[in-house]
């Protein structure tokens, strides 16, 4: 097979189409599943300044 | 299609109580020290080399962050291997030290549910190495499978695959890059701000911001999207190994199985040249611009004054390997199950939710800042942010949303290897280990009577070894070299 055969070669779509021109997907709402409560609780017991302590060195 | 070995890395975030990053180095070295279970040290390092370049040159010198130079500060450490510390456990797979870093290398898997079972068996080996360290040392230790620690530091979790040499560099970065952009709306895991300064409440990404080159064999600083470091642990005449470092680590095991996946469907396209070519216009800047985008448009910039979306190159990736892959049943899972996200993130965010780690952490947080009345501004988010990570499933968000049945619940770890070239690695830990001198991905080395005995793994092979040829280190070793 060569790259000539292919139909889903998307290189060149709509030269003149521009950024934002149409409508697309937006953000969805997030809704408040049932059962909040566990993890609320559980997020109670976290020190909100935990991310503030937590430092690491660069790895990979 | 050929099957596509591969194989995760995964550096976990590490804490040592009482303990800070000028002492990380150290007690990551300690930490690895203490795992309990069978293990080999002796790595064999003469495979290495991170500066050589799939572009066809060798770097003088990697990149490192000056930041951590302020860590090192008046210390000394010992030599590397001392400080890497390698382990070969009985799965096949690595444990070390990595800059501070507990890092598991998983075994070598041809599936996708072989690497995601390994991989989850290496959250068990850092657990178990946890309590170990903790009886031992009289503290306490928290383990973090993500990415950045908010203040600027980023560390890895990595990806490899096996690919023909033939295909050569430009190829492969055609065929495989678009999808490294794109692939973090349905793998990435999610995080609160940004570390570059920019305003954004939240990003898909938790490496977006590290991601400065498109192409470069970086991977401590200026790390790019697609990385070039041309280490094939293979003969490096037939192979190449794809060392992905743009992806993120995932609690959900879904995602993980889904991250591979759709870079295996790429890799393949690639290699029959049938992977669709898109015209990136800012391969970096799009990167980061979906990581950050709040609308979920996820807009692309092409050449030519054009553009297109992170959908549509998903979909043309999926239409091609319908198209011209022989796809087997983990494979066409991933396309089917990847255009019912694309459709789920703005119809049913819920159910999205729950394969999807950045959704699931993202929906956890909206329903914090529901109750509690505060909003993207409220600086204990990165908190729970973090402790979504927390290996500890007593402690974790994660686990926390999946008792709760917000989450899909993890399979179960998976500890045999998989008939692979880690197979052999791992029997020969568990049985002939008073023979085994070294050993490394492509190879084991035996002293038996005295000689030394080479013996090449091959990656591309399936390792069924009869009964016979387990009876003793002669009988194993004969039959080994008999496989190719």
């Amino acid at each position: 097979m060569t790259d000539g055969d292919r139909l889903t070669r998307p290189l060149n779509p709509s030269p003149d189409r521009k950024m934002g021109d149409e409508s697309g997907p937006s953000a969805p709402d997030v809704q408040k599943p049932e059962g909040g409560n566990e993890l609320l609780r559980r997020m109670k017991k976290i020190d909100p300044d935990q991310a503030k302590k937590y430092r690491q060195r660069s790895g990979e | 299609m050929r099957p596509i070995l591969a194989g995760l890395d995964t550096e976990y975030g590490f804490s040592v109580e009482a303990r800070g990053a000028e002492n990380q180095i150290e007690d990551s070295q300690a930490f690895v020290r203490t795992f309990p279970g069978t293990e080999f040290v002796g790595w064999d390092y003469r495979h290495e080399a991170p500066r050589s370049d799939l572009r066809g040159f060798r770097l003088d010198a990697l990149a490192f962050d000056p930041e951590d130079a302020k860590f090192d500060a008046g210390r000394t450490y010992g030599s590397s291997v001392e400080i890497r510390s390698d382990r070969v456990l009985t799965t096949g797979g690595r444990f070390y030290n990595d800059h501070g870093h507990p890092e598991y290398a998983t075994p070598e898997c041809f599936t996708l549910r072989g690497l995601v079972g390994h991989e989850l068996a290496g959250d068990e080996i850092l657990r178990q190495t946890a309590r170990a360290y903790e009886e031992k040392t009289g503290k306490s230790v928290a383990l973090y499978k993500n990415n950045t620690d908010f203040h600027g530091a980023s560390w890895g979790t990595h990806e490899n695959y096996l690919v023909s040499r033939s295909i050569g560099y430009e190829k492969l970065f055609k065929g495989v890059m678009p999808m490294l952009l794109v692939r973090q709306i349905l793998t990435g895991s999610g995080k609160v701000g940004s570390e570059t300064g920019a305003k954004v409440p939240y990003q898909i990404s938790q490496r977006a911001d590290f991601i400065v080159e498109p192409a470069n064999a970086e991977t401590l600083y200026r790390r790019p999207l697609f990385n070039t470091r041309d280490e094939p642990h293979s003969r490096p005449t037939d192979f190449i190994r794809l060392h992905v470092i743009s992806g993120d680590a995932n609690m959900i095991a879904a995602s993980t199985f889904r991250k591979v996946g759709l870079v295996k469907l790429a890799v393949a396209l690639t290699e029959i040249g049938a992977a669709p070519l898109w015209d990136i216009k800012d391969p970096v800047r799009s990167f980061q611009s979906i990581s950050r985008d709040e609308s979920y448009r996820f807009e692309i910039p092409l050449g030519r004054d054009s553009w297109t979306t992170a959908d549509e190159i998903l979909e043309s990736y999926f239409s091609a390997a319908e198209r011209f892959l022989e796809l087997d049943e983990e494979l066409q899972s991933i396309i089917d199950e990847g255009r019912k996200l694309l459709q789920s993130l703005r119809t049913d965010f819920p159910s999205f939710a729950r394969t999807v780690d950045w959704a699931a952490k993202r929906q956890m947080l909206e329903m914090y800042m529901q109750d509690s009345g505060t909003d993207w501004n409220d600086p204990a988010l990165r908190s729970y942010d973090l402790e979504y990570h927390n290996l500890n499933a007593d402690e974790s968000l994660h686990s926390a949303l999946v008792d709760m049945d917000l989450v899909a619940p993890n399979p179960k770890a998976i500890w045999e290897p998989e008939h692979s070239r880690a197979w052999v690695r791992g029997y020969a830990v568990q049985h002939f280990a008073s023979h085994l001198k070294s050993a490394a991905w492509r190879s084991l080395t035996f002293e038996v009577n005295g000689q030394q005995e080479d013996v090449e793994l091959w990656p591309d092979q399936t390792y069924n070894l009869e009964l016979d040829a387990l009876a003793n280190v002669n009988t194993f070793i004969q039959a080994m070299r008999e496989m190719k």
